[in-house]
């Protein structure tokens, strides 16, 4: 039991200010009297403190592990998530901030709950405790309803967020039951002594088929993994598109982060099992994912079903996870883990820019069918090279960060001897770049020429995160060493906790 | 005769009076009620086992929370007379029976060492006692504590702004 004290609490400053950043927007809105205040000092406090907290944890880079509170670890696994989901919410706040003060109701509730869900993220990769990890999971899950239906006029989001609510709650109902079966099993919630109790009690093993695929329900839900995707598409696209750029970036890292956390360390001894199970659900998603998309016309729906696609090859890094004394022997250090790590900080940018491409041109046009991409690179060339750009990374094409996430995610398979399981990634790239391609030949070879009337003005706000998206995108594409050390380092330290 | 001894079992005769009254009750709203009756003679023998958190828990989760809900359920449903036999299928009753056999062995099996020891009480075995829940809530899961209190402040806005008319204008 750790000392209680404001010394022990350094770890997660970074998590703290955020919390006080939302209770402080609070109490401003109700200060305020005025109830058709703009939003924007919201959106400037909120930025502020997003950037404290990033700065907080950049600080956190190459410290040694040790565990706050007894039930938080900070890490370099957690710190290396913690980049991400502050990264991401950074843009999106800069990126869409202005669009939900525009649209929204209670614009200082809304901001208010954007820093709470972001503290939760923040806890949730970073619980080492079953119960910390399910309340953060669910103050996850119960903040980003609010946020998908928060255009209430809208009913769209009203329907995505009642979606979302409704698949949500049974499928946290179902990953509390597999969680309680771990901890009958072992009279343990933390994460090390689950997996020590079940090493020390053999005939425990009857219960973790049962307690694995329950948790699993719950922690593929988050990251829309094929048999639980469902909601992806429609909340995807019914929610506030800014919504919708950190729903499919930041909260499914979170997804799969806890999933990683909780199957390497609790129950990483058993990983002959779950590993084949992963694997089939990697295939299922990704092939659910991009045959669905194919079909799609509107780009938003189009890039929300490309979301789960990409979902089943960020699973490939975790099905191919090895313990780390093996992952020090093969060649590139392809762990899995840091292939998975990769992927999602390179997808955070591109995904992120790609719905903000989308937002500028339904602010524009008020749609987002494919129609209203016509000639962009006429009306918006800029835009339109941005989305070039963005829908080439998610195809994955070198010199893009899709290409590198992808390569080491395939690449760990094809070590670990998944042969057919990069075969059938390898087929379904190959679909997902004839969707991805086809609005790219909208953009720009549209054959009728209406709709070139007159050039789009996206806000700078927009133009300029699109321009720090791509630049991102390009640089992880050039293999920058800097961040594959931080993968490395954040997953050989979570595969030596690995009984 | 001692007093501790009447008392348990002038409560007890209430509790099982109670819970048979619950299923045998063709008022829906009666058999909410015989619950409630039931959930706080419950929380009597916590209280005189000497586990009083328990006892609050089972007052504030149980009689509180979910004999509400289920209030709030027969509100929203109907409160009608339940129909007699021929209200259900044929196999509901030997199903019930069955079920209520089943929970009741394992019970026994499940206590039966602990009627020939030494009586466990929550002292011995320092579970359910305020002090040792409190040690353990805000020593070891005073993050948990204070995230839950975030969540649901989260979860209050959001019931508000979600159900709240929207203004006219506020667009």
């Amino acid at each position: 039991m750790g000392d209680i004290g404001f010394g022990s609490l350094g770890g997660i400053l970074p998590e703290l200010i955020i919390v006080l950043g939302g209770l402080l927007i609070l109490v401003l809105d109700i200060a305020q009297a005025d109830r058709q205040d703009s939003g924007r000092g919201y959106l400037a406090v909120s930025v502020l403190f997003l950037i404290v907290g990033l700065t907080g944890v950049l600080l956190q880079i190459g410290m040694e592990p040790y565990i706050v509170l007894s039930t938080t670890a900070i890490d370099p696994f957690a710190t290396y998530l913690k980049l991400v989901i502050y990264t991401g919410m950074i843009l999106v706040a800069i990126g869409g901030g202005s669009y939900m003060n525009r649209h929204a109701t209670g614009r200082g509730e809304f901001w208010a709950l954007f820093l709470f869900v972001t503290a939760a993220m923040s806890f949730a990769v970073s619980a080492t405790n079953l119960l910390l990890l399910y309340l953060s999971i669910e103050f996850l899950s119960i903040t980003s309803y609010i946020l998908a239906g928060f255009l209430r006029t809208n009913k769209r989001s009203a329907e995505a967020g009642l979606k979302y609510f409704l698949y949500g709650s049974v499928a946290a109902a179902v990953m509390l039951y597999g969680m309680s079966l771990l901890y009958g099993a072992t009279g343990s919630l933390d994460l090390g002594e689950i997996a020590q109790g079940l090493a020390a009690n053999a005939e425990m093993a009857a219960i973790i088929p049962a307690a694995t695929l329950l948790t699993l329900v719950g922690l593929g839900f988050k990251a829309s993994l094929a048999p639980f995707y469902q909601w992806a598409p429609d909340v995807y696209d019914g929610a506030p598109t800014p919504i919708t750029a950190y729903l499919s970036t930041a909260s499914k890292a979170v997804g799969f982060a806890v999933m990683a956390r909780v199957f390497v360390v609790a129950l990483g001894a058993y990983r002959v099992e779950w590993a084949p199970i992963l694997a089939g659900l990697s295939v299922l998603t990704m092939t659910v994912g991009n045959v669905i998309a194919l079909r799609q016309t509107s780009v938003k729906r189009m890039l929300a079903y490309s979301s789960v696609a990409q979902a089943g090859y960020i699973l490939m890094g975790l099905t191919a996870v090895v313990s780390s004394q093996q992952a020090d022997l093969t060649v590139l250090g392809m762990n899995g883990l840091n292939g998975l790590l990769l992927y999602l900080f390179a997808y955070l940018f591109t995904n992120i820019g790609a719905f903000l491409v989308v937002l500028a041109v339904e602010d524009e046009t008020g749609s987002t069918e494919l129609d209203a991409y016509s000639n962009l690179v006429q009306r918006a060339p800029g835009m339109a090279w941005a989305m070039f750009i963005f829908l080439l990374s998610l195809a994955g094409i070198p010199l893009t960060g899709g290409f590198v996430g992808k390569f080491y995610v395939f690449g760990a398979a094809v070590q670990h001897q998944y042969f057919w399981l990069a075969g059938v990634g390898l087929v379904n790239a190959a679909i997902a770049a004839y969707y991805y391609l086809n609005v790219v030949r909208t953009m720009f070879f549209a054959s009728d020429g209406e709709a070139a009337t007159g050039r789009m003005a996206a806000p700078v706000a927009i133009q300029s995160v699109v321009l720090l998206c791509v630049l991102a995108t390009i640089w992880i594409g050039l293999y920058p060493p800097r961040l594959l050390e931080w993968a490395n380092s954040a997953s050989r330290q979570l595969l030596a906790l690995m009984l | 005769m001692s007093a501790s001894l009447v008392f348990f079992i002038v409560v007890a005769a209430v509790s099982l009076t109670s819970a048979l009254g619950v299923v045998t009750s063709r008022w829906p709203i009666h058999s909410a009620l015989f619950m409630l009756v039931n959930f706080i003679t419950l929380a009597v023998f916590y209280v005189t086992l000497g586990a009083q958190f328990l006892a609050a828990a089972q007052v504030i989760i149980y009689a509180g929370g979910i004999v509400i809900l289920i209030l709030f359920v027969v509100m929203l449903i109907g409160s009608e007379k339940i129909g007699g036999p021929s209200g259900h299928r044929l196999w509901t009753p030997y199903a019930g029976v069955a079920l209520g056999v089943l929970m009741l062995a394992t019970m026994i099996y499940t206590f039966a060492s602990s009627l020939f020891g030494a009586p466990g009480t929550a002292d011995a075995i320092e579970a359910g006692h305020p002090k040792a829940v409190g040690m353990t809530l805000f020593t070891q899961y005073i993050l948990p504590i204070e995230m839950a209190a975030v969540l649901l402040l989260v979860a209050l806005i959001g019931a508000l702004l979600l159900a709240r008319q929207p203004k006219a204008g506020a667009q």
